[in-house]
């Protein structure tokens, strides 16, 4: 059977679209290309993002120059502890003229929805997002409501200073396909940052480089991204490797190896390139792979993360090859 | 769709029959070696419905080896219900107990026959089932080879085995039947290229037999070249190689081989003691091997005496009185490493000191060891009659020829070939003899007359055509088989029976009553029928040559000189004292090494091996070559094997590796670094691009070869 690819000018559109967006935040935010292209394949594989870093270093600004640099509908929200869910999702209000209930949309109905400082809301409030991120619908009153495509939440959380959060617990980080550490800037970027952000809000300066309807065009080619036998195989190999680490308490869910393949067919598209290599998987297995593992508490006492781990792990596991194992090295 | 995969398939069936012809014509070539006739029937059937199972086996499984198996198979039940008779005589419908052992008795059987006979040798039914397993055995390997491993340029060196006794003993092969063969190889050469412009598919499923079955083919070849090499001995022509050079210490023994093709010049024979007697009495005038009858105008057909006896008592062809007095002399024999089976006795009544199983034929006046045995190291002793053929007792049997005593022997005795000018001979002969009084005198005038002036002794000849008699007659020079068969010739065109016997001339006396006897001292002779008495020598060849006649054949000489020099084999007729010596002698009668084999037979299968070595390792050169060129895969970890000793780590992907520095490029030119990056491109489409790796076998060859020569080059890093 032959595989089903994208053609060359739908890849083109989509390298063309990375790039372009890719520009856009680069504005803003100078010296992040890691986090940006992370964030990027999330945004194609039409997964949720988590940004979790210390205050400060751009989280926000980054989702908001994303929601900027698509000309999609953007909400959001600011979480605080006495968010109510309703504040999230929306309200049936009743309506003065014909005494009937009319339903206000939350600013959960939109195509980017910003979650600044998740983790400070109640369990509550945070189950109502992360329930319509994962069912992509809202359930108010009895009533369900589609909410529109793309549908992508941008979450950030603040790693220290806990007190008084709410930490989201594993089973709901799983609901997020990427968490992405945004880390400071080198100093040259940070000399650039000051220079530019001088006067004016960087923000104004970003340009609308796609609609929805090209945002959705973009995650349809990236679903039809080629993905051969040793590439599926090295995703499995690479999840399963996590559940066998001595390092690791508890490991990727199958979960995480669908997310883990549909994020290297973004990267593939945004590279042009109509097949998966396990490079794409190496490069975002620690985004895809961290926040859902649990490091066993010999490692966490010898200081070492979740990322390094993965990271370690991408660089031991054997790289599947066609038709026969690779011999041992001699 | 590949151009491989639309002709692929269809061309590679027809390869499997080409190999069969093939092989069905090489057997033609081995025929040089036998006597003609339609023994090649059977084994060709047996060969063409093998192949047809080969062929269906192919179209049925595409598995590379499996129809191999059951080609053997078949074959095998094939060979066994042609040939192997089972216990009751009947045929054997399955391989029962007593079918096997008849089947290893029929191998020896055949084995030893060709041991014991000289080319061009009647096929027997062992020898048949021989041939016919070898050709099936050939076939099965040369076409594993060519169609199931895809070497069939290599599968050349299997189907030149078969040519290999014939052509290099210049046996007069089949040149249509050679060049047949050859252009059959080219065609399966060509109906099993794979294309090199597809992509390449792994062929991993087939490698893992590829290796056994190689060694099993090339195990295969052995065996055939090692049952065909022992009919290279008795092959015309084989007399031209240099025996007399293998150092006896090799212990191969010799084998004196009389057939001669009497167009071919005479060369150096053997220095090698052949025997040694001791005779307080003094020389024996020659040692007689054995007779020949039949003649087809250039040479002696080999013949194996089918009435024997005991050899009891005087041994003589006619009734035989009894010893007469003092006329009798003894000597004993002691036989060197000898790969013969005919005991030399003189020529005259005798009796033998006969080992078990020794057979005497009357008809032909030979004494053989048992069947298989050989006569190498025997020890006999000989006691003989002198002053037996007298020229009285040969005129005397004048009046019994006269009553027709010449009807006591065979037709066959007095016939000649339809190659023979007959009337030219006879008018010779009946010039030559015009006024004889009776046909003791005619013998005298016939041998007189070649044993004179008229004719030269001369070895080096090179006589054409189907009758070397006339040729020798117009020419006038040749060695004593030509005068031998000359004179037999000439007396059967006068109605005289007369036979052509080889033996041995007296050899040479080192003192003490020995007498050492070497192939060097073989010779030739014409015997001619006197009813009532025997068959008696007369000597034809000048005896410059081979000393004087005998006495009876001439009275005038006296007895039986020495001959100054002999008529030999060697045309310097210088004998070498070296090698005559007794010392050398007894070593050679001690040294038991290795009875059973036959010196050249060894080297031939030596030089089997070896060929078949070379066809191995070309084979598994170039399966490993294949494997690691054509496959981007292989290509890839035979590059990383190149340059790093496979330390890259097995977690690198190939992108990584192309862009890391782990590896030493720095020296790297342009040129390598390119062919690494493309490779790796060309592994990574390989592994995970949808539609595969475009590069092609020959693009990967030559990326491989500069990362190799750049590996060479530029010292190795340290892993990671």
């Amino acid at each position: 059977m032959e595989p089903t690819v994208p053609s060359e000018s739908d890849l083109a559109t989509v390298a063309d679209l990375a790039r372009s967006i890719r520009t856009e935040l680069a504005r803003v935010l100078s010296g992040l290309d890691r986090a940006v292209d992370a964030v990027l394949a999330t945004v194609l594989a039409e997964g949720h993002v988590l940004l979790e870093d210390v205050p400060g270093v751009g989280k926000t600004t980054l989702a908001r120059a994303l929601g900027r640099a698509c000309d999609v509908s953007v909400g959001r929200i600011q979480f605080t502890p006495d968010l109510l869910p309703s504040d999230v999702t929306g309200v049936s209000v009743l309506r003065g003229t014909d005494r009937a209930f009319e339903f206000r949309p939350g600013p959960v109905f939109a195509n980017i929805v910003i979650a600044d400082e998740i983790n400070r809301a109640s369990p509550k409030t945070q189950a109502a997002l992360l329930e319509s991120m994962q069912e992509h619908a809202v359930t108010v009153d009895g009533q369900t409501r589609p909410l529109p495509r793309p549908f992508l939440v941008v979450a950030t959380q603040n790693p220290v200073d806990m007190e008084g959060t709410y930490p989201l617990p594993e089973a709901q980080r799983d609901r997020f396909m990427t968490r992405i550490t945004v880390g400071y800037p080198s100093g040259d970027d940070e000399m650039e940052m000051l220079r530019t952000h001088d006067r004016v809000d960087p923000l104004d300066s970003v340009a609308v480089v796609a609609d929805a309807g090209a945002l959705a065009h973009a995650i349809e080619v990236v679903r039809s991204v080629y993905t051969s036998e040793p590439a599926r195989r090295y995703v499995v190999d690479l999840v399963r490797a996590t559940r066998e680490s001595p390092e690791l308490r508890l490991g990727a869910s199958p979960r995480a190896s669908l997310q883990l393949l549909a994020l290297a067919k973004a990267r593939a598209a945004m590279s042009g390139r109509d097949h998966v290599l396990p490079d794409d998987v190496k490069a975002l297995a620690p985004a895809a792979l961290a926040h859902r593992v649990i490091l066993t508490a010999q490692a966490r006492s010898a200081a070492r993360t979740a990322e390094a781990v993965v990271t370690d792990l991408t660089a031991s596991v054997p790289v599947p090859t066609a038709g026969r194992p690779v011999p041992a090295p001699r | 769709m590949s151009r491989a995969s639309l002709g692929g398939a269809a061309a590679r069936t027809w390869a499997t029959p080409a190999v069969a012809i093939t092989v069905a014509l090489s057997l033609a070539g081995v025929a040089a070696l036998l006597e003609p006739g339609g023994w090649y029937r059977t084994p060709a059937t047996i060969l063409g419905a093998t192949a047809l199972v080969v062929v269906i086996a192919r179209l049925a499984t595409r598995r590379a080896f499996v129809p191999t198996a059951i080609g053997g198979l078949v074959g095998a039940w094939l060979v066994l219900l042609a040939y192997v008779p089972a216990p009751d005589g009947g045929r054997s419908w399955w391989p029962s107990p007593g079918a096997l052992r008849s089947a290893r008795d029929m191998a020896v059987d055949a084995v030893g026959y060709v041991y014991d006979t000289v080319a061009p040798a009647p096929v027997t039914v062992p020898l048949e089932a021989l041939l016919a397993t070898a050709a099936l055995a050939l076939f099965l390997a040369a076409d594993a080879l060519a169609v199931g491993a895809g070497l069939a340029a290599t599968s050349g060196i299997l189907l030149l085995a078969p040519w290999i006794p014939p052509l290099a003993l210049g046996a007069d092969v089949p040149v249509g039947a050679l060049v047949g063969c050859l252009a059959l190889w080219l065609a399966t050469v060509a109906l099993t290229r794979r294309s090199t412009g597809t992509r390449w598919r792994s062929r991993a499923a087939d490698a893992p037999a590829t290796g056994g079955v190689v060694l099993g083919a090339a195990s295969l070849a052995v065996l055939l070249a090692v049952a065909i090499a022992p009919l290279a001995p008795g092959v015309p022509g084989w007399g031209d190689l240099p025996r007399a050079t293998l150092p006896s210490a090799w212990g191969g023994g010799q084998r004196l081989d009389l057939e001669i093709d009497l167009r071919d010049s005479l060369t150096a024979r053997s220095d090698e003691p052949f025997l040694v007697y001791t005779s307080a009495s003094g020389r024996v005038p020659v040692l007689r091997a054995f007779s020949r009858a039949d003649f087809d105008g250039n040479g002696w057909r080999v013949e194996t005496p089918t009435e024997t006896e005991q050899p009891s008592g005087p041994l003589w062809p006619l009734p035989y009185a009894g010893w007469v007095g003092d006329q009798t002399r003894s000597f004993t024999v002691r036989v060197g490493d000898v790969r013969n089976a005919f005991v030399p006795i003189p020529d005259a009544p005798r009796s033998v000191s006969a080992a078990a199983g020794w057979t005497y034929a009357p008809s032909s006046d030979e004494l053989r060891v048992g069947e298989g045995d050989l006569v190498a190291f025997a020890q006999y002793s000989v006691k003989y009659a002198t002053g037996f053929h007298t020229e009285e007792a040969l005129r005397a049997a004048e009046a019994a020829i006269a009553a027709g005593g010449d009807a006591e022997v065979e037709a066959r005795y007095v016939a000649v070939p339809d190659a023979l000018d007959q009337d030219g001979v006879r008018a010779l002969a009946e010039e030559v003899t015009a006024g004889a009084a009776d046909r003791y005198e005619m013998a005298r005038q016939l041998q007189d007359y070649l044993s004179g002036d008229t004719f030269a002794y001369r070895t080096d000849v090179d006589y054409d055509g189907d009758d070397m008699v006339s040729a020798f007659l117009e020419d006038r020079a040749g060695y004593c088989i030509h005068f031998a068969t000359t004179m037999v010739m000439m007396a059967r065109t006068l109605d005289i029976p007369a036979r052509f016997a080889v033996g041995f001339l007296g050899g040479t006396d080192t003192g003490g009553s020995e007498f050492v006897v070497t192939g060097g001292d073989a010779h030739a002779w014409p015997e001619i029928y006197f009813p009532g008495h025997g068959w008696v020598r007369f000597e034809p060849t000048p005896p410059i040559q081979t000393g004087a006649p005998p006495e009876y054949a001439a009275p005038e000489a006296g007895p039986e000189a020495v001959p100054d020099v002999r008529d030999t084999i060697r045309p310097t007729a210088a004998p070498s004292t070296a090698t005559t010596s007794p010392s050398a002698t007894a070593t050679a009668v001690t040294d038991p090494v290795a009875e059973d084999e036959q010196p050249w037979a060894f080297a031939i299968a030596v030089g089997a091996l070896v060929l078949t070595a070379l066809a191995l390792a070309v084979a598994a050169a170039r399966l490993a070559a294949r494997r690691r060129v054509l496959d981007p895969e292989r290509a890839w970890q035979s590059a990383l094997r190149a340059v790093d000793g496979g330390a890259t780590a097995r977690a690198q992907t190939p992108a990584e590796a192309r862009e890391t520095p782990t590896l030493a490029q720095d020296e790297w030119t342009d040129d390598e670094r390119e062919a690494w990056r493309r490779l790796a491109a060309a592994v990574e489409d390989h592994r995970y691009a949808p539609g595969g790796s475009t590069a092609t076998p020959e693009e990967l060859g030559m990326w491989v070869a500069a990362i190799r020569r750049a590996g060479r080059r530029t010292p190795r890093r340290g892993s990671r």
